[in-house]
Protein backbone atom coordinates (compact mmCIF):
# COMPACT_ATOMS: atom_id res chain seq x y z
CA UNK A 1 0.00 0.00 0.00
CA UNK A 2 1.40 3.31 -1.23
CA UNK A 3 1.11 6.35 1.00
CA UNK A 4 -1.46 7.83 -1.33
CA UNK A 5 -3.57 5.06 -0.73
CA UNK A 6 -3.25 4.58 2.96
CA UNK A 7 -4.31 8.19 3.57
CA UNK A 8 -7.41 7.05 1.41
CA UNK A 9 -8.74 4.27 2.69
CA UNK A 10 -7.61 5.32 6.31
CA UNK A 11 -7.22 7.89 8.84
CA UNK A 12 -5.41 8.49 12.18
CA UNK A 13 -8.41 8.25 14.13
CA UNK A 14 -10.33 5.37 12.65
CA UNK A 15 -7.03 3.21 12.98
CA UNK A 16 -6.56 3.79 16.45
CA UNK A 17 -9.96 3.17 16.76
CA UNK A 18 -9.84 0.26 14.85
CA UNK A 19 -6.48 -0.77 17.07
CA UNK A 20 -8.29 -0.27 20.11
CA UNK A 21 -11.14 -2.64 19.01
CA UNK A 22 -8.46 -4.89 18.10
CA UNK A 23 -6.85 -4.83 21.68
CA UNK A 24 -10.37 -5.51 23.10
CA UNK A 25 -10.85 -8.74 21.03
CA UNK A 26 -7.70 -10.42 21.87
CA UNK A 27 -8.33 -9.72 25.60
CA UNK A 28 -11.23 -12.12 25.04
CA UNK A 29 -10.34 -15.39 26.59
CA UNK A 30 -12.11 -17.89 24.44
CA UNK A 31 -10.30 -16.25 21.27
CA UNK A 32 -9.51 -18.64 18.95
CA UNK A 33 -5.22 -18.90 18.15
CA UNK A 34 -6.73 -18.21 14.04
CA UNK A 35 -8.54 -15.32 15.15
CA UNK A 36 -5.93 -14.14 17.53
CA UNK A 37 -3.01 -14.88 14.65
CA UNK A 38 -5.40 -12.81 11.98
CA UNK A 39 -6.21 -9.76 14.05
CA UNK A 40 -2.84 -9.73 15.57
CA UNK A 41 -1.38 -9.82 11.93
CA UNK A 42 -3.97 -6.79 11.32
CA UNK A 43 -3.15 -4.71 14.02
CA UNK A 44 0.74 -4.83 13.22
CA UNK A 45 -0.44 -3.49 9.51
CA UNK A 46 -2.23 -0.90 11.30
CA UNK A 47 0.26 0.39 13.85
CA UNK A 48 2.62 0.71 10.85
CA UNK A 49 -0.13 2.56 8.45
CA UNK A 50 -0.82 4.93 11.64
CA UNK A 51 2.95 5.45 12.12
CA UNK A 52 3.24 6.25 8.16
CA UNK A 53 -0.10 8.31 8.39
CA UNK A 54 1.38 10.64 11.43
CA UNK A 55 5.23 11.06 9.63
CA UNK A 56 3.83 11.80 5.57
CA UNK A 57 1.00 14.32 6.71
CA UNK A 58 2.05 17.15 4.41
CA UNK A 59 3.01 19.51 6.76
CA UNK A 60 1.25 22.33 4.76
CA UNK A 61 -0.20 25.66 5.22
CA UNK A 62 -3.07 26.80 2.88
CA UNK A 63 -5.25 29.60 1.95
CA UNK A 64 -8.54 28.85 1.29
CA UNK A 65 -9.43 31.58 -1.35
CA UNK A 66 -12.38 31.78 -3.88
CA UNK A 67 -11.21 32.25 -7.63
CA UNK A 68 -13.04 34.67 -10.49
CA UNK A 69 -15.55 31.92 -10.77
CA UNK A 70 -16.06 31.63 -7.63
CA UNK A 71 -14.48 28.69 -7.60
CA UNK A 72 -12.75 27.31 -3.85
CA UNK A 73 -8.32 27.19 -4.58
CA UNK A 74 -6.12 26.68 -2.20
CA UNK A 75 -3.09 28.69 -2.14
CA UNK A 76 0.16 28.20 0.06
CA UNK A 77 0.22 30.21 3.25
CA UNK A 78 3.29 32.79 3.01
CA UNK A 79 4.47 34.88 6.31
CA UNK A 80 3.49 37.85 6.58
CA UNK A 81 6.51 37.95 8.65
CA UNK A 82 8.67 36.32 6.14
CA UNK B 1 -67.96 72.87 41.57
CA UNK B 2 -66.10 72.27 45.10
CA UNK B 3 -66.11 68.19 43.37
CA UNK B 4 -63.49 69.44 40.99
CA UNK B 5 -61.95 70.90 43.63
CA UNK B 6 -58.45 68.78 43.98
CA UNK B 7 -55.79 68.47 47.11
CA UNK B 8 -52.32 68.42 45.95
CA UNK B 9 -52.49 64.67 47.14
CA UNK B 10 -54.74 64.01 45.07
CA UNK B 11 -53.16 65.86 41.75
CA UNK B 12 -50.25 63.72 42.97
CA UNK B 13 -52.04 60.97 43.16
CA UNK B 14 -53.74 61.24 39.45
CA UNK B 15 -50.46 62.04 38.13
CA UNK B 16 -49.14 58.96 39.45
CA UNK B 17 -51.78 56.78 38.18
CA UNK B 18 -51.61 58.13 35.02
CA UNK B 19 -47.74 56.96 35.17
CA UNK B 20 -48.42 53.67 36.48
CA UNK B 21 -51.30 53.16 33.55
CA UNK B 22 -48.63 53.83 30.53
CA UNK B 23 -46.67 50.58 29.72
CA UNK B 24 -43.94 52.69 28.25
CA UNK B 25 -42.76 54.43 31.41
CA UNK B 26 -42.51 51.21 33.24
CA UNK B 27 -39.78 48.96 33.55
CA UNK B 28 -38.61 51.11 30.33
CA UNK B 29 -34.82 51.21 28.85
CA UNK B 30 -33.69 55.17 28.76
CA UNK B 31 -30.71 56.68 26.99
CA UNK B 32 -29.46 60.13 28.36
CA UNK B 33 -26.07 61.60 29.70
CA UNK B 34 -25.89 62.06 33.21
CA UNK B 35 -25.49 64.99 35.13
CA UNK B 36 -25.40 66.70 38.67
CA UNK B 37 -24.49 63.12 39.88
CA UNK B 38 -24.37 62.98 43.46
CA UNK B 39 -23.12 59.87 45.44
CA UNK B 40 -25.49 60.13 48.96
CA UNK B 41 -23.35 59.51 51.89
CA UNK B 42 -24.23 57.87 54.09
CA UNK B 43 -27.22 56.20 52.58
CA UNK B 44 -24.81 55.05 48.87
CA UNK B 45 -28.03 55.99 46.97
CA UNK B 46 -27.40 58.06 43.87
CA UNK B 47 -28.87 60.75 42.72
CA UNK B 48 -28.44 62.52 39.50
CA UNK B 49 -29.72 64.38 36.37
CA UNK B 50 -30.54 62.07 32.96
CA UNK B 51 -30.54 64.53 30.04
CA UNK B 52 -30.22 64.97 26.32
CA UNK B 53 -30.09 68.08 24.17
CA UNK B 54 -33.42 69.49 24.66
CA UNK B 55 -34.93 67.86 28.50
CA UNK B 56 -34.03 66.68 31.65
CA UNK B 57 -35.11 63.90 33.94
CA UNK B 58 -34.52 63.60 37.69
CA UNK B 59 -33.45 59.91 38.38
CA UNK B 60 -32.27 57.96 41.55
CA UNK B 61 -30.91 54.65 42.27
CA UNK B 62 -30.76 53.08 45.23
CA UNK B 63 -27.78 51.53 46.89
CA UNK B 64 -29.76 48.02 46.59
CA UNK B 65 -29.21 48.45 43.25
CA UNK B 66 -25.84 50.81 42.42
CA UNK B 67 -23.70 47.66 44.54
CA UNK B 68 -24.47 45.56 41.16
CA UNK B 69 -23.03 48.21 38.56
CA UNK B 70 -19.54 47.44 37.78
CA UNK B 71 -18.64 51.43 37.56
CA UNK B 72 -18.79 54.67 38.99
CA UNK B 73 -20.79 57.00 36.64
CA UNK B 74 -19.80 60.48 36.25
CA UNK B 75 -21.25 63.76 34.84
CA UNK B 76 -21.42 63.98 31.16
CA UNK B 77 -21.17 60.12 31.06
CA UNK B 78 -23.55 58.64 28.40
CA UNK B 79 -25.32 55.55 30.00
CA UNK B 80 -28.18 53.52 29.59
CA UNK B 81 -30.52 52.85 32.23
CA UNK B 82 -33.42 50.47 32.85
CA UNK B 83 -35.83 51.41 35.49
CA UNK B 84 -39.70 53.33 35.80
CA UNK B 85 -40.68 56.08 35.93
CA UNK B 86 -42.86 57.21 38.93
CA UNK B 87 -43.87 60.29 40.84
CA UNK B 88 -42.31 61.17 44.14
CA UNK B 89 -45.22 62.62 46.29
CA UNK B 90 -44.19 64.53 48.40
CA UNK B 91 -42.05 67.02 46.51
CA UNK B 92 -43.99 66.33 42.90
CA UNK B 93 -40.96 65.29 41.14
CA UNK B 94 -41.19 62.89 38.35
CA UNK B 95 -37.76 60.46 38.55
CA UNK B 96 -36.65 58.27 36.59
CA UNK B 97 -35.87 55.23 39.49
CA UNK B 98 -33.29 53.20 37.94
CA UNK B 99 -32.57 48.97 38.19
CA UNK B 100 -29.53 49.11 36.03
CA UNK B 101 -27.48 51.00 34.47
CA UNK B 102 -24.55 50.69 31.57
CA UNK B 103 -22.40 53.22 29.92
CA UNK B 104 -23.83 53.90 26.88
CA UNK B 105 -22.96 51.68 23.48
CA UNK B 106 -21.92 49.01 25.79
CA UNK B 107 -24.93 48.95 27.15
CA UNK B 108 -26.97 48.74 24.12
CA UNK B 109 -24.31 45.96 22.83
CA UNK B 110 -25.25 44.19 26.15
CA UNK B 111 -28.71 44.09 26.03
CA UNK B 112 -28.56 42.75 22.05
CA UNK B 113 -26.27 40.24 23.58
CA UNK B 114 -29.07 38.88 25.97
CA UNK B 115 -31.56 39.22 23.70
CA UNK B 116 -30.19 37.39 21.78
CA UNK B 117 -28.71 34.49 23.86
CA UNK B 118 -32.27 33.94 25.15
CA UNK B 119 -33.63 33.70 21.73
CA UNK B 120 -30.96 31.00 20.60
CA UNK B 121 -31.33 29.67 23.98
CA UNK B 122 -34.75 28.76 23.36
CA UNK B 123 -34.26 27.13 20.15
CA UNK B 124 -31.48 25.29 21.37
CA UNK B 125 -29.23 25.94 19.82
CA UNK B 126 -26.97 25.53 23.12
CA UNK B 127 -28.03 22.56 23.94
CA UNK B 128 -25.25 19.78 24.81
CA UNK B 129 -27.11 17.44 22.83
CA UNK B 130 -25.83 19.68 19.54
CA UNK B 131 -22.81 19.48 20.29
CA UNK B 132 -20.73 17.05 17.74
CA UNK B 133 -17.53 15.61 19.25
CA UNK B 134 -14.64 17.12 18.61
CA UNK B 135 -12.07 14.65 16.96
CA UNK B 136 -9.03 13.28 18.68
CA UNK B 137 -6.66 13.14 16.10
CA UNK B 138 -7.58 16.14 13.67
CA UNK B 139 -5.39 15.89 10.65
CA UNK B 140 -6.30 18.68 8.96
CA UNK B 141 -7.62 22.15 10.34
CA UNK B 142 -9.51 25.04 9.22
CA UNK B 143 -8.76 28.68 10.97
CA UNK B 144 -11.26 30.72 10.12
CA UNK B 145 -9.56 33.96 11.47
CA UNK B 146 -7.68 37.32 9.89
CA UNK B 147 -5.12 36.57 7.92
CA UNK B 148 -3.08 39.02 9.80
CA UNK B 149 -3.78 38.75 12.97
CA UNK B 150 -2.69 37.94 16.47
CA UNK B 151 -4.83 35.24 16.34
CA UNK B 152 -3.64 33.27 13.66
CA UNK B 153 0.52 33.83 14.61
CA UNK B 154 -0.03 32.55 17.85
CA UNK B 155 -1.95 29.15 16.00
CA UNK B 156 0.10 28.84 13.49
CA UNK B 157 3.26 28.65 16.39
CA UNK B 158 1.21 26.53 18.60
CA UNK B 159 0.72 24.29 15.89
CA UNK B 160 4.37 24.24 14.81
CA UNK B 161 5.34 23.03 18.30
CA UNK B 162 3.05 20.53 19.08
CA UNK B 163 2.96 18.80 15.51
CA UNK B 164 5.01 20.21 12.75
CA UNK B 165 2.85 17.89 10.29
CA UNK B 166 -0.31 18.88 10.87
CA UNK B 167 -1.86 20.53 8.08
CA UNK B 168 -3.44 23.96 8.56
CA UNK B 169 -6.07 25.35 5.82
CA UNK B 170 -6.53 29.29 6.63
CA UNK B 171 -9.90 30.84 5.82
CA UNK B 172 -9.50 34.62 5.76
CA UNK B 173 -12.21 36.34 7.15
CA UNK B 174 -12.58 40.19 8.57
CA UNK B 175 -13.11 39.59 12.75
CA UNK B 176 -14.16 43.41 13.49
CA UNK B 177 -16.18 45.54 11.86
CA UNK B 178 -19.58 46.05 9.79
CA UNK B 179 -18.26 43.09 7.33
CA UNK B 180 -17.09 40.97 9.48
CA UNK B 181 -20.52 38.18 10.57
CA UNK B 182 -21.27 38.38 7.12
CA UNK B 183 -17.34 37.21 6.06
CA UNK B 184 -16.68 35.09 9.45
CA UNK B 185 -20.49 32.91 8.37
CA UNK B 186 -19.23 32.70 4.87
CA UNK B 187 -15.90 31.43 5.76
CA UNK B 188 -17.31 28.80 8.10
CA UNK B 189 -19.57 27.76 4.96
CA UNK B 190 -16.49 28.16 2.38
CA UNK B 191 -14.41 25.50 4.98
CA UNK B 192 -17.43 23.12 5.00
CA UNK B 193 -18.19 23.31 1.16
CA UNK B 194 -14.24 22.77 0.25
CA UNK B 195 -14.57 19.62 2.83
CA UNK B 196 -11.72 16.84 3.71
CA UNK B 197 -11.67 19.21 6.96
CA UNK B 198 -12.00 17.79 10.34
CA UNK B 199 -11.95 20.76 12.58
CA UNK B 200 -12.63 24.00 12.51
CA UNK B 201 -11.43 26.87 14.67
CA UNK B 202 -12.69 30.50 14.33
CA UNK B 203 -11.81 33.51 16.35
CA UNK B 204 -9.58 36.34 16.97
CA UNK B 205 -7.17 38.01 19.62
CA UNK B 206 -8.69 40.31 22.59
CA UNK B 207 -10.17 43.78 21.85
CA UNK B 208 -12.88 45.67 22.95
CA UNK B 209 -16.72 44.44 23.20
CA UNK B 210 -17.15 46.39 20.01
CA UNK B 211 -14.55 44.85 18.17
CA UNK B 212 -14.90 41.02 19.71
CA UNK B 213 -18.85 42.03 18.44
CA UNK B 214 -19.03 40.00 15.29
CA UNK B 215 -18.92 36.68 17.02
CA UNK B 216 -22.13 37.74 19.24
CA UNK B 217 -24.34 38.38 15.79
CA UNK B 218 -26.85 36.40 15.00
CA UNK B 219 -25.37 35.38 11.35
CA UNK B 220 -22.05 33.82 12.99
CA UNK B 221 -24.05 32.02 15.44
CA UNK B 222 -26.29 29.99 12.73
CA UNK B 223 -23.37 29.90 10.84
CA UNK B 224 -21.53 27.96 13.27
CA UNK B 225 -24.62 25.83 14.33
CA UNK B 226 -24.73 24.70 10.36
CA UNK B 227 -21.23 23.87 10.06
CA UNK B 228 -21.00 20.12 9.48
CA UNK B 229 -17.60 20.22 10.60
CA UNK B 230 -17.01 20.33 14.78
CA UNK B 231 -16.33 24.31 15.62
CA UNK B 232 -14.24 25.52 18.50
CA UNK B 233 -14.89 29.10 19.42
CA UNK B 234 -11.34 31.42 20.14
CA UNK B 235 -11.95 34.61 20.48
CA UNK B 236 -10.08 37.11 22.59
CA UNK B 237 -9.46 36.00 26.12
CA UNK B 238 -10.15 34.04 28.52
CA UNK B 239 -13.00 36.02 30.32
CA UNK B 240 -14.63 37.01 27.30
CA UNK B 241 -17.77 34.87 26.10
CA UNK B 242 -19.14 35.51 23.26
CA UNK B 243 -22.49 33.77 21.20
CA UNK B 244 -20.15 32.20 19.35
CA UNK B 245 -18.93 30.46 22.61
CA UNK B 246 -22.04 29.04 23.33
CA UNK B 247 -22.90 27.61 19.79
CA UNK B 248 -19.90 26.18 19.06
CA UNK B 249 -18.92 22.58 19.98
CA UNK B 250 -15.81 23.81 22.20
CA UNK B 251 -15.14 26.73 23.56
CA UNK B 252 -11.27 27.45 23.98
CA UNK B 253 -10.39 30.53 26.40
CA UNK B 254 -8.01 32.08 23.94
CA UNK B 255 -6.70 31.32 19.90
CA UNK B 256 -3.53 29.73 21.17
CA UNK B 257 -5.45 27.38 23.54
CA UNK B 258 -7.65 26.47 20.99
CA UNK B 259 -4.28 25.06 19.12
CA UNK B 260 -3.50 23.22 22.30
CA UNK B 261 -6.78 21.87 22.85
CA UNK B 262 -6.97 20.89 19.13
CA UNK B 263 -3.80 19.68 18.24
CA UNK B 264 -1.91 16.48 19.77
CA UNK B 265 1.72 16.74 19.99
CA UNK B 266 3.05 14.51 17.27
CA UNK B 267 4.96 12.81 19.70
CA UNK B 268 1.71 11.77 21.89
CA UNK B 269 0.54 10.31 18.77
CA UNK B 270 3.43 8.19 18.27
CA UNK B 271 3.30 7.19 21.48
CA UNK B 272 -0.24 6.05 21.60
CA UNK B 273 0.73 4.29 18.30
CA UNK B 274 3.45 2.31 20.39
CA UNK B 275 1.00 1.54 23.07
CA UNK B 276 -1.10 -0.04 20.74
CA UNK B 277 1.71 -1.73 19.18
CA UNK B 278 3.06 -3.11 22.72
CA UNK B 279 -0.43 -3.87 23.75
CA UNK B 280 -0.72 -6.10 20.47
CA UNK B 281 2.49 -7.81 20.91
CA UNK B 282 2.24 -8.39 24.90
CA UNK B 283 -1.22 -9.75 24.37
CA UNK B 284 -0.05 -12.09 21.44
CA UNK B 285 2.66 -13.08 23.73
CA UNK B 286 0.56 -14.26 26.45
CA UNK B 287 -2.13 -15.92 24.09
CA UNK B 288 0.68 -18.29 22.51
CA UNK B 289 1.36 -18.99 26.11
CA UNK B 290 -1.74 -19.65 27.27
CA UNK B 291 -2.27 -21.57 24.18
CA UNK B 292 0.68 -23.21 24.40
CA UNK B 293 0.33 -24.39 28.12
CA UNK B 294 -3.05 -25.73 27.22
CA UNK B 295 -0.95 -27.94 24.48
CA UNK B 296 1.49 -29.36 27.21
CA UNK B 297 -1.50 -30.00 29.43
CA UNK B 298 -3.42 -32.40 26.47
CA UNK B 299 0.29 -33.86 25.66
CA UNK B 300 1.02 -34.80 29.40
CA UNK B 301 -2.15 -36.73 29.54
CA UNK B 302 -1.55 -40.86 28.79
CA UNK B 303 -3.29 -41.43 25.90
CA UNK B 304 -1.03 -38.96 23.76
CA UNK B 305 1.93 -39.51 25.56
CA UNK B 306 2.14 -43.52 25.45
CA UNK B 307 0.10 -43.86 22.18
CA UNK B 308 0.61 -47.97 22.61
CA UNK B 309 -1.53 -47.42 26.69
CA UNK B 310 -4.91 -47.82 24.95
CA UNK B 311 -3.80 -51.03 23.08
CA UNK B 312 -2.51 -52.25 26.28
CA UNK B 313 -5.07 -51.49 28.52
CA UNK B 314 -7.47 -53.35 26.50
CA UNK B 315 -5.19 -56.14 26.58
CA UNK B 316 -5.42 -56.37 29.98
CA UNK B 317 -9.22 -55.76 29.95
CA UNK B 318 -9.24 -58.70 27.95
CA UNK B 319 -6.97 -60.68 29.87
CA UNK B 320 -9.20 -60.18 33.37
CA UNK B 321 -12.20 -60.93 31.25
CA UNK B 322 -10.91 -64.02 30.21
CA UNK B 323 -10.16 -65.42 33.16
CA UNK B 324 -13.03 -64.37 34.60
CA UNK B 325 -14.86 -66.73 31.38
CA UNK B 326 -12.98 -69.60 32.52
CA UNK B 327 -13.76 -69.37 36.51
CA UNK B 328 -17.18 -69.09 35.16
CA UNK B 329 -16.87 -72.21 33.22
CA UNK B 330 -15.27 -74.01 35.79
CA UNK B 331 -17.76 -73.55 38.29
CA UNK B 332 -20.41 -74.16 36.17
CA UNK B 333 -18.27 -77.74 34.92
CA UNK B 334 -17.78 -78.77 38.50
CA UNK B 335 -21.58 -77.38 39.61
CA UNK B 336 -23.02 -80.08 37.21
CA UNK B 337 -20.30 -82.66 37.77
CA UNK B 338 -21.57 -82.58 41.05
CA UNK B 339 -25.27 -83.35 39.99
CA UNK B 340 -24.24 -85.87 37.77
CA UNK B 341 -22.14 -87.91 41.05
CA UNK B 342 -25.28 -87.06 43.09
CA UNK B 343 -27.83 -88.68 39.95
CA UNK B 344 -25.67 -91.43 39.42
CA UNK B 345 -25.62 -92.48 43.20
CA UNK B 346 -29.24 -92.56 43.42
CA UNK B 347 -29.58 -94.55 40.28
CA UNK B 348 -26.92 -96.95 41.89
CA UNK B 349 -29.56 -97.47 44.11
CA UNK B 350 -32.24 -97.97 42.20
CA UNK B 351 -29.90 -100.54 40.62
CA UNK B 352 -30.87 -104.17 41.05
CA UNK B 353 -27.34 -104.60 40.81
CA UNK B 354 -26.69 -102.73 43.91
CA UNK B 355 -29.13 -105.25 45.85
CA UNK B 356 -26.06 -107.88 44.78
CA UNK B 357 -24.10 -105.41 47.15
CA UNK B 358 -25.65 -105.39 49.74
CA UNK B 359 -25.09 -109.29 49.76
CA UNK B 360 -28.59 -110.41 47.97
CA UNK B 361 -28.05 -112.83 44.59
CA UNK B 362 -29.85 -112.92 41.56
CA UNK B 363 -30.86 -116.31 39.98
CA UNK B 364 -30.96 -116.98 36.25
CA UNK B 365 -32.85 -119.68 34.34
CA UNK B 366 -30.88 -121.67 31.72
CA UNK B 367 -32.47 -119.05 29.22
CA UNK B 368 -30.70 -116.29 31.16
CA UNK B 369 -34.23 -115.44 32.43
CA UNK B 370 -34.54 -113.88 36.66
CA UNK B 371 -36.37 -116.02 38.32
CA UNK B 372 -38.41 -114.51 40.17
CA UNK B 373 -40.95 -117.01 41.62
CA UNK B 374 -40.72 -120.99 42.70
CA UNK B 375 -42.93 -121.52 40.00
CA UNK B 376 -40.46 -121.01 37.21
CA UNK B 377 -38.21 -124.03 37.87
CA UNK B 378 -38.04 -127.36 39.30
CA UNK B 379 -35.52 -130.24 40.82
CA UNK B 380 -32.52 -131.02 38.39
CA UNK B 381 -32.57 -127.09 36.86
CA UNK B 382 -29.39 -125.40 36.51
CA UNK B 383 -29.58 -121.87 37.45
CA UNK B 384 -26.55 -118.96 37.23
CA UNK B 385 -26.39 -117.07 40.39
CA UNK B 386 -25.17 -113.37 39.82
CA UNK B 387 -23.50 -111.95 43.36
CA UNK B 388 -21.86 -109.14 43.59
CA UNK B 389 -18.32 -109.53 42.22
CA UNK B 390 -19.17 -112.76 39.95
CA UNK B 391 -21.23 -115.99 39.08
CA UNK B 392 -21.78 -119.40 40.10
CA UNK B 393 -23.47 -122.56 38.35
CA UNK B 394 -25.91 -124.49 40.60
CA UNK B 395 -28.19 -126.97 40.64
CA UNK B 396 -31.72 -127.44 41.85
CA UNK B 397 -31.47 -129.75 44.28
CA UNK B 398 -35.28 -129.20 45.49
CA UNK B 399 -38.41 -126.97 45.37
CA UNK B 400 -40.75 -126.11 47.99
CA UNK B 401 -43.33 -123.68 48.44
CA UNK B 402 -43.08 -121.09 50.95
Amino acid sequence: MNKDELKQSLTFETGIQRLEQIVRDLEQNNISLDEALELFGEGIRLVKSCNIILDSAEAKVKVLLEDGQGQLVTEQYVSGEN
Amino acid sequence: MSDSILTVSEVNQEINDALKRNPKLWNCWVTGEISNFKDHIPSGHWYFTLKDEYAGIKAVMFRTRTVATGFKPQNGMKVLIRGSVKLYEKDGNIQLYAEEIYPSGIGALYLAFEKLKDQLSVEGLFSPERKRPIPKFPSKIAIVTSPTGAALRDILHIARRRNPNISLLIVPSAVQGDAAPGEIAGAIEKANSYGDIDLLIIGRGGGSLEELWAFNTEEVARAIAKSEVPVVSAVGHEIDYTIADFVADLRAPTPSAAAEMAIPVLADLHANVAYYAEKLRTRMNYLLEQKHHRLQVLISENSLVRPGWIIEQSRQDLDVRCQQLQEAMTGFVTEKSGILKLLSAKLDLLSPLAVLGRGYTLAYDAKGCVVKSMKQIKEGDSLSLKFRDGSAGCCVNRVENS
